[in-house]
């Protein structure tokens, strides 16, 4: 089993310890199992969960209205849940809704459409992954729209899921797709803390991965502070591809709060502090900062 | 008149979005001048008819929800304001981060509307 896979157990037997478990499996979860093995029987604390018949403690009682094992006190979470006969499942990957209904710390969407029917906020995503070019696309309008649907879909789904990970595999055989492919995988990276950040831009360059200069590098920002500064490890943090093109976008283009001019406008000749608050209060509202 | 102009609105911030959406700065800054042609003729019509965008603020799309709240700040604070909260608690990215510094504008007085 190699370390990504490792990973993506880990995750998910994670999940299945928490007490909302039962949120990772699908309504038709039945579909998966084999034919004739009882629900119950695998997913125990879906069984525990959804009892109808489950007991509950008399109202009037301080806990009044609660799940209760019957024995007088209040259910507890669940502790240790085991995996059942997963491993006899011949669609393993499938049985899983890998995006919890809600929005979870360990990912940020990108623009692009909002999450739409059953995925958003009621189930797991049921959709199908964008198609993949059988070559480059020829404008950046379309090359945009693939990375972005792809993007998109890849949040829904989980990065760590095994519909994610076929999907990229797949993008992996497109030599002509390579330099999308990268930006794609990294693009839904988490936050991460500015000492990361900066430490990663201090490694070799890495695919899917930009530098970027929190204190913006064009000219008068170089003759005002000098290169050393611009150029300084403080001054230097990695982030994914995409995410890195969105914010030089965001620079880019007019605001309404710096009065209809762009923040690169606006900022320059401002103090090296203002700039530096600026770049940082960007970077942590638009998701690449903790 | 004024309902031409709101369709207009309408229409440029959905083609804002786009531009966002691929990237294309040179189109934003283009179809931002001309949102801000359309601001200033409304603005501009008797009695202010930049109220006539109220109806966008509960529109789907967040980065039409998010200029018709930016116009209306001045006079309709807190239904922009709410359409702000709504567009930064969506996640949708560029448009979220950017309605939650205008939102912090707001808080700390660096942004007064008009």
């Amino acid at each position: 089993m190699d370390q990504r896979d490792a990973a993506w157990l880990r995750h998910q037997q994670s999940r299945w310890l928490r007490p909302d478990a039962h949120r990772w499996v699908r309504p038709d979860a039945h579909r998966f199992t084999v034919p004739g093995s009882v629900l119950a029987d695998v997913f125990p604390a879906l069984a525990r969960k959804y009892n109808p018949d489950q007991p509950r403690v008399p109202a009037g009682n301080s806990d009044g209205g609660q799940w209760t094992d019957g024995s007088g006190g209040v259910a507890k979470p669940m502790g240790d849940v085991g995996f059942g006969n997963l491993a006899e499942l011949e669609d393993f990957g499938a049985l899983f809704q890998i995006t919890p209904s809600e929005t979870g710390p360990d990912g940020v969407q990108l623009a692009g459409d909002p999450p739409e029917g059953i995925g958003h906020n009621q189930g797991p995503p049921l959709d199908e992954p964008p198609e993949i070019p059988q070559q480059r696309p020829e404008t950046r309008g379309e090359r945009m729209n693939f990375v972005r649907s792809a993007v998109s879909w890849i949040g829904r789904v989980g990065r760590y899921s095994p519909a994610a990970s076929t999907f990229l595999g797949a993008l992996d055989q497109a030599e002509d797709l390579k330099a999308l492919t990268d930006a794609i995988r990294t693009a839904n990276d988490p936050p991460a803390t500015l000492e990361e950040l900066q430490a990663r831009a201090q490694l070799p360059p890495k695919a899917g991965y930009e530098d970027h200069h929190v204190v913006g590098q064009f000219g008068q920002n170089r003759l005002q502070f000098g290169d050393d500064l611009i150029d300084s490890p403080e001054n230097k943090v990695r982030l994914p591809t995409l995410k890195h093109l969105d914010i030089n976008g965001w620079y880019s283009r007019p605001n309404e709060r710096f009065g209809g001019l762009s923040p690169r406008d606006y900022l320059r000749g401002k103090s090296w502090d203002e700039q530096m608050s600026i770049g940082l209060e960007v970077l942590r509202k638009q998701g690449a900062l903790k | 008149m004024i309902e031409n102009l709101v369709k207009q609105f309408l229409s440029v911030a959905l083609a804002q979005y786009d531009a966002i959406y691929v990237l294309d700065n040179r189109k934003y800054n283009r179809l931002y001048a001309r949102m801000q042609k359309i601001r200033n003729e409304l603005k501009n019509k008797d009695g202010d008819q930049r109220r006539a965008l109220l109806p966008l603020l509960s529109h789907p799309n967040v980065q039409v929800k998010q200029m018709a709240a930016n116009t209306l700040l001045g006079i309709a604070p807190i239904p922009a304001r709410r359409a702000l909260e709504e567009v930064k608690a969506s996640g949708i990215q560029p448009q979220s981060g950017d309605a939650w510094g205008m939102i912090d504008a707001l808080d700390d007085g660096s942004f007064i509307p008009n």
